[in-house]
């Protein structure tokens, strides 16, 4: 989300040189070096870990000894594997854009309704990450069992029951829910910015107004749209709890070939090359976006004032 | 939008009757009719919170209306959605486009009228010439200072050749000088088209040059409507008088027609006023500061004098300023040239004199408050007047 954003404005070409060049360099130094803490702790945290997944991923084999790329050139080979990696893009993006679906409009609202109404939308997205990952989970493997209420509602009007729980299905429903935070609020972020009165100014110039959302607006929320988009897809690929437990074995997704890999069958190696994998497809992904995000940042970006 | 293009785009009759919005329990605009000529150049002057903005949202279609109608050519416009009244707007805050070049942003109304793309483009050129960016097409609005933002702006209202063109205080956000050059530079392409214009602006100056007629705005209401000079020399009431330029109001009460009483410390005197008809109408007489005349001794060809003592002397370069305090801490400024202003050391007593062909009466409104010691005055002026009536 906002990280996305600042990705993309630092590395905006318009870095002032000249005589102010240097003191600013200057500045940019000892703002660098108050991060020195910060980048020393994410190191032994996240780097030293993922340094380690990476050489096993080059030195743990499952017979014992391979060649160098084994466990990639293992990943790939295996039908299975590739079936998985493709169901959980699918997931990803069928997530991405059901959430996409629900959280343009609320945005939108969030940004035209009173204070007071704001307060409590905003307070209705920001609830639920209050609650721990897991209640949340296991509240909705209760709420879609066979006989859970949503089914006992749909039979009291007529229809169901619906198989939700152990079904991809179950698992979409889950991770709508539980990504919304994470693009809605990205997405009011970008939407506030927007000057309402361009709209009317479309209309005097003989827009309908339809037209002025798809001409105006739309393109205008782009950058929030690729920014809030990015961090559901993003955090879709890598969920493991709630694929774990609204899902099938059947229909597992990448994350929980990983865990099996390494929990059940014990090959590390085979583990963090798959971790590996789904790492640099997420890297890709997230530069794509910071890519399309700036490019579409920098045209709103002056304007809005 | 070249001169052949003229009688295409010859303005617009505005006629708007009875006009009446309210917001809850404000009345921003109230029964307020006017009546503008194709091709007239009309400003809306007047307070924050008159109800210019709503008038001129009402005509372009931002705001329904409560009550009244607006009519374009003989023809009610009211219940036609904004886009479809074909009006140029410009705003304040510009409001162009900011993912759209200045081409685009020009070319915007063409498409939306499903102009074929090769006349757009002719288009988009002509109107960015008009107003001197034709090499500026390809430019985000970013990329541009904010009078060529607004000359955009302009020319993106134009090219669609509407024939009644709206501006809300277009200048507003831009410096003194390039205010001034974009003044001419509008007026130029009005006449240049012969478009129909209603203008909002603070700016007496700007309202005063720039128009064929000026609407002052108070209340909701249009207090006045005239040319400049109407309302400069002709004010209807104190409230124009009060907002269009500086100037001298004394209390005073009439005593016959053509003469008001105005106390003056112990005594009344009996002052020359234009407009006095009645005898007992309070109100103000009103003289500008440049017709004022500091004197220390009495100037035979002014027929109205008061005396007083030099307050404060300001210097403007070209003129200055010289207070002159009454009896009772009334202060009359004159305004004159440095030449012709009085060397004179405050404290000094003089006269201050005006010739009466400059003195207005105009009666003070319910709404015009008189501060404690106008209202005494008053009273004062009100014994003497019988006594001067009569005497
Ligand atoms: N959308 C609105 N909601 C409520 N009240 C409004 C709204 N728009 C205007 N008003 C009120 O209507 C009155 C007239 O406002 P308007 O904007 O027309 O004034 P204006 O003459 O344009 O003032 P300014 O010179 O400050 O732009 C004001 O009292 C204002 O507070
Ligand atoms: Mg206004």
């Amino acid at each position: 989300m906002s990280i996305v954003q600042r990705v993309g404005h630092a590395g905006a070409p318009s870095r002032p040189a000249g005589p102010g060049g240097r003191a600013l360099a200057a500045l940019f130094s000892r703002e660098f070096a108050l991060t020195i803490p910060a980048l020393v702790l994410l190191g032994f945290a996240m780097g030293y870990p993922l340094a380690t997944i990476v050489e096993r991923s080059v030195t743990d084999f499952p017979g014992g000894s391979g060649a160098f790329l084994d466990n990639y050139k293992w990943f790939f080979e295996e039908e299975l594997n590739r079936v998985v990696l493709l169901r959980t893009f699918r997931t990803a993006a069928i997530v991405t854009l059901a959430c996409l679906l629900i959280a343009y409009p609320y945005a939108c609202a969030m940004t035209v309704v009173g204070w007071r109404m704001r307060l409590v939308m905003q307070a209705a997205v920001v609830a639920p990450l209050l609650v721990g990952t897991m209640t949340r989970n296991y509240s909705w493997v209760i709420l879609l069992q066979d006989k859970g209420p949503i089914n006992d509602a749909l039979g009291a009007v007529g229809l169901g029951p619906l198989h939700m729980i152990g079904s991809l299905s179950g698992v979409i429903i889950g991770l709508v829910q539980i990504s919304l935070p994470f693009i809605i609020l990205p997405l009011y972020a970008s939407l506030r910015e927007i000057d309402g009165r361009l709209m009317g100014a479309a209309r005097s110039l003989g827009a309908t107004p339809a037209q002025a959302f798809t001409r105006v607006y739309l393109p205008l929320s782009l950058p929030g749209v690729v920014a809030g988009s990015l961090v559901v897809f993003v955090v879709t690929l890598g969920s493991f709890i709630t694929p774990a437990l609204l899902g099938s074995p059947q229909q597992s997704l990448l994350p929980q070939l990983i865990a099996q890999q390494v929990n059940q069958l014990l090959a590390w190696g085979r583990g963090s090359a798959m971790g590996v994998i789904l790492l640099l497809v997420t890297l890709l992904l997230i530069w794509v976006g910071s890519r399309a995000s700036r490019g579409s940042a920098a045209l709103s970006g002056g304007g809005r004032r | 939008m070249q001169p052949d293009d003229r009688s295409m785009a010859v303005g617009a009759r505005v006629e708007i009757r009875n006009l009446t919005k309210r917001f809850g329990s404000v009345v921003a605009v109230e029964d307020t009719s006017l009546s503008i000529e194709p091709g007239q150049f009309v400003t809306f002057l007047g307070p924050s919170g008159s109800g210019k903005t709503t008038t001129l949202n009402a005509i372009s279609g931002f705001t329904d209306v409560d009550g009244g109608e607006i009519l374009l050519d003989g023809t009610s416009i009211l219940s036609l959605p904004a886009h479809k009244r074909n009006i140029g707007v410009v705003f304040q805050h510009y409001a162009l486009f900011p993912h759209m070049t200045a081409a685009d942003n020009v070319a915007f109304p063409l498409k939306r009228r499903r102009v074929p793309k090769a006349q757009v483009r002719e288009k988009v050129r002509r109107a960015l010439e008009l107003v001197h960016l034709a090499d500026y097409g390809g430019r985000l609005p970013r990329e541009l200072s904010g009078g060529q933002q607004q000359r955009v702006a302009l020319a993106r209202a134009l090219v669609f050749e509407p024939r009644l063109l709206l501006m809300d205080e277009p200048l507003a956000a831009l410096d003194r000088r390039l205010r001034d050059a974009m003044q001419v530079e509008i007026k130029r392409i009005q006449e240049q088209l012969g478009i129909t214009v209603i203008y909002v602006t603070h700016d007496q100056d700007e309202a005063m040059t720039m128009s064929d007629v000026v609407a002052i705005f108070n209340e909701g209401r249009i207090a006045q409507i005239g040319t400049a000079a109407d309302l400069y020399e002709r004010p209807a009431d104190l409230f124009v008088a009060r907002f269009m330029g500086e100037s001298n109001r004394l209390p005073v009460i009439t005593c016959d027609e053509g003469a008001v009483a105005f106390a003056a410390g112990a005594e009344t005197l009996r002052l020359r006023a234009r407009n006095a008809t009645e005898a007992g109408v309070r109100g103000m007489l009103v003289v500008r500061p440049e017709n004022v005349l500091v004197g220390r001794e009495r100037d035979p060809g002014l027929d109205s004098s008061l005396t007083g003592r030099i307050g404060r002397v300001r210097y403007f370069g070209a003129y200055c300023v010289t207070e002159v305090v009454l009896d009772d801490e009334l202060i009359v400024r004159s305004r004159q040239p440095v030449e012709v202003a009085l060397e004179a050391v405050e404290g000094d007593r003089v006269h201050v004199q005006w010739n009466s062909r400059h003195a207005l009466f105009l009666r003070s409104g319910e709404g015009d408050q008189l501060s404690g010691s106008a209202s005494s005055f008053l009273d004062a002026a009100d014994g003497g007047a019988e006594a001067v009536a009569h005497g």
